[in-house]
Formats: structure tokens, sequence, C-alpha cells
């Protein structure tokens, strides 16, 4: 065997037990649902009463350990969806939306005393989230199939 | 062009180093299932690999049991890539050559 050989072979290797965690990480459509439906739910709790905000971010907060604690029981690994990489455009997408949807919710509620807008606003930020989530999962397959370096 | 590392070189470490990179951190028995070795032996590696400073272990209780913890460090990260990087040009020369 030639060094190029083996260093085919080691590549192989790599790749097959990449390929084996992106096959373990596979989840349900609706984990995307439920990541768009807590995203969204921040935003349009900024049309509540202070009580409602408070209360909501208490649950989102409380069903985002859940969800990580049974993730990474289930999994037996975890990956940080901050991670280094291409799935940072999903996260930074997902932000763009985010951050000036809860602040122009919030103001309209402060400001102008107006509810409807934080309901619209959460249901783009819904629709937002769902595929952020999504596009993330397909940028980390792709990260990872185009080579094991790239994972790193 | 990057250099193979020796120590990421054996094929367990190479296996073990590349699940790492995949994962923020994962459970020494998953890693172990994966990779089909024996506790000694992942142990073993393991302790090769986080005495160079490429992982990180970490004991944390799951489901009322303690469970150790994998992760890869900065350095690890880095000189996984460099030895990716390196068996990749190898197998690009070879190719090259024979064209």
């Amino acid at each position: 065997m030639t060094d190029a050989d083996a260093a085919a072979a080691a590549l192989m290797d790599a790749r097959r037990v990449q390929a084996e965690i992106v096959e373990k990480s596979q989840c349900p459509p609706a984990m995307h649902l439920v990541f768009g439906g807590l995203m969204g739910a921040l935003v349009a709790a900024q049309g509540g009463s202070a009580s409602v905000v408070f209360g909501v971010e208490g649950v989102v907060m409380l069903a985002a350990v859940i969800l990580f604690l049974r993730t990474r029981r289930r999994l037996g690994f975890f990956v940080n969806g901050y991670r280094r990489g291409r799935t940072r455009w999903a996260v930074a997408a997902l932000l763009l939306v985010f951050l000036p949807a809860m602040a122009l919710a919030a103001w309209c509620k402060l400001e102008r005393g107006l509810t409807w807008p934080a309901l619209a606003l959460g249901a783009l930020t819904f629709v937002a989230g769902t595929a952020a989530s999504w596009g993330w999962r397909r940028l980390y397959q792709s990260e990872l199939a185009a080579g094991p370096a790239n994972a790193a | 062009m990057a250099d193979l590392d020796p120590l990421i070189h054996a094929p367990a470490r190479l296996q073990m180093s590349a699940l790492l990179a995949a994962v923020t951190e994962a459970e020494f028995a998953t890693v172990r299932t994966t990779l089909g070795v024996s506790d000694s032996v992942l142990s073993k590696h393991v302790s090769q690999l986080s005495e160079a400073g490429y992982v990180k272990v970490r004991k944390a209780a799951l489901d009322g049991r303690q469970r150790t913890w994998l992760s890869l460090t900065r350095e690890g990260r880095r000189a996984f890539a460099g030895h990716m990087a390196a068996l990749e040009a190898l197998v690009s020369t070879a190719r090259k050559a024979a064209e």
C-alpha cells in the first residue's frame, strides 16, 4: 500500500465517522417548527403586559433547556448552534429578523399601545426561525459532506 | 502545505478526532460505540490526545450517573484540520502524478 493509498483510506475513515454523526443527528421536521415557534413566541409576547412577557420568556427558556437535555441524552453528543463555519450564516440571518422584530414589537406596544404588530412580527419570526433551523441543518450536512477538514 | 500529525495519524485517534470535529462535545460511550473499540483502548487514546492538549475531558452527571464528555480543543481542531489537509494533498498529488 502506498502513502497515497493509506491517506485515501484515512480520509474515507474520517468521512465515514462524520457521515454516521450526520445520520444520527437527523431530527424530525416538527423540531424546526418547535424552534420557530419558540422564537416567534418571544416576539409575539412583546404585545402583552409585563407579566406576559416575563411568563413567555420563562417558558421559552425552560423549553430550550428541556430540548437541549433531551437531545443530548438521545444522541450522546451535542452540536452548538453558534459553532464556527457556514452554519453561522443561518444564525446571522435569523438574528437579522429576530432582533429588529423584538425591538419593533416592544416599541409599538410601549410607545403606541398597539398589540397587533407584535403578533404579526411574531408570525414572521416563526417563519424565519423555522427556515433558519432547517437551513442550519442543511448547511451543517453540506459542510461535513464537503470533507472532514471543513468540520473542524 | 500542512504536515501530517503523528498524534492524530493512528486510525482510532483519527476517527475520534473526526467525530469530535463534527460536534461540540460527545459522550465517551457514544465515541466508543462509533469507533467500535473497548473502554480501555479508547481511554488510552483519549489520554494521549488529552496530554497533547487536543482533547478536553469533562465529567458531568446525566440521569444520575457520572458521564465523561469529550471535546476537541481549539488546538485539537487546528491540528485535525491540518492533518486532513495534508492527507488530501497527498491523495491529490498522487492522482496528478498518475494522470
